[in-house]
């Protein structure tokens, strides 16, 4: 697991997610998965498994971060989604309850598959990306399988399906 | 040959009948499964898998379409297939916008202040 940066950057990202213009929203047994989010150099994912809520956030700088809860309360109902980001803690707020906070150590040992998550790139490790030596890129991707000390991540913004060694998450 | 081809797509016999409108719809069925496979992640949505879920999308839609619209041939029963839970499928499609109202701010928010951002946007 890589760290990146000692000073990590500070935010806050709020949306709705309104009943109205997300159906889904009220039916306990759906399985959305909500239109990404990128504002300001950070990208939010986020999506409703049945009655869990996950928020992971990619930023170039921060890495990743995932935040699971259980939203069986907020099911049908209008929620106002508040991330706020400080050090090494992030939190997660729904309707101003503090439902969930992750600390960047425990970033790892929670992964899945389906997690977005970012990932340091070297040059040879995708063939669409042109990455010259000694440089190091952290792209988006999402996790398809694990494997161990490995994993199978598909790189979405370059459309490529690659096996790397889980140490090359950033966090 | 055409003649044998006829005889296999006309469905009159209970055998043809299985061969021909029955696997003509699953095809149906299949290829609306894929289509929707497709649409949903242009959407953003979850992937379904074939099995089971797939599977039984693929045969409600081959055996739905067969009941609807009654197909007299094979032809018909592909495009039954691929019809019948096309039809179904769009009366209960829905449409899921995400997240809106997105606000950032560069430092990291405190409850209270949430709940004035709250309160705010609730007014």
């Amino acid at each position: 697991m890589n760290t990146i940066s000692n000073s990590l950057p500070e935010f806050t990202v709020t949306f709705w997610i309104r009943v109205a213009q997300n159906k889904s929203w009220s039916n306990p047994a759906s399985s959305i998965r909500f239109p990404p989010i990128t504002t300001n150099g950070i990208m939010i994912y986020s999506a409703k498994y049945n009655n869990k809520f996950k928020v992971f956030i990619l930023h170039p700088e921060y890495g990743y971060r995932k935040l699971v809860v259980n939203v069986s309360k907020y099911i049908g109902k209008d929620t106002f989604v508040a991330i706020t980001a400080k050090g090494k803690e992030t939190k997660l707020y729904l309707n101003v309850d503090l439902v969930s906070t992750v600390q960047r150590e425990d970033v790892v040992s929670s992964l899945e598959i389906g997690d977005f998550v970012m990932v340091k790139i070297c040059q040879g490790d995708l063939k669409n990306v042109n990455i010259p030596t000694k440089v190091e890129v952290i792209q988006p991707a999402e996790v398809q399988s694990l494997n161990g000390e490995t994993a199978t991540f598909y790189f979405f913004q370059s459309n490529e399906i690659v096996v790397l060694p889980i140490n090359k998450l950033i966090s | 040959m055409d003649e044998i081809f006829i005889a296999l797509t006309s469905g009159n016999s209970v055998a043809e009948w299985f061969l021909t409108k029955l696997l003509a719809a699953l095809l149906g069925g299949l290829c609306i499964f894929l289509i929707q496979q497709e649409l949903a992640q242009r959407n953003s949505e979850i992937p379904t898998r074939f099995f089971w879920r797939g599977f039984w999308f693929t045969f409600v839609s081959a055996v739905g379409g067969i009941l609807l619209l009654r197909p007299e041939n094979a032809y018909a029963a592909f495009s039954a297939g691929l019809l019948g839970w096309y039809s179904v499928f769009n009366l209960m499609k829905e449409n899921n916008v995400g997240p809106t109202g997105v606000e950032v701010t560069d430092k990291a928010m405190s409850k209270d202040e949430i709940m004035r951002l709250f309160s705010e946007h609730n007014k």
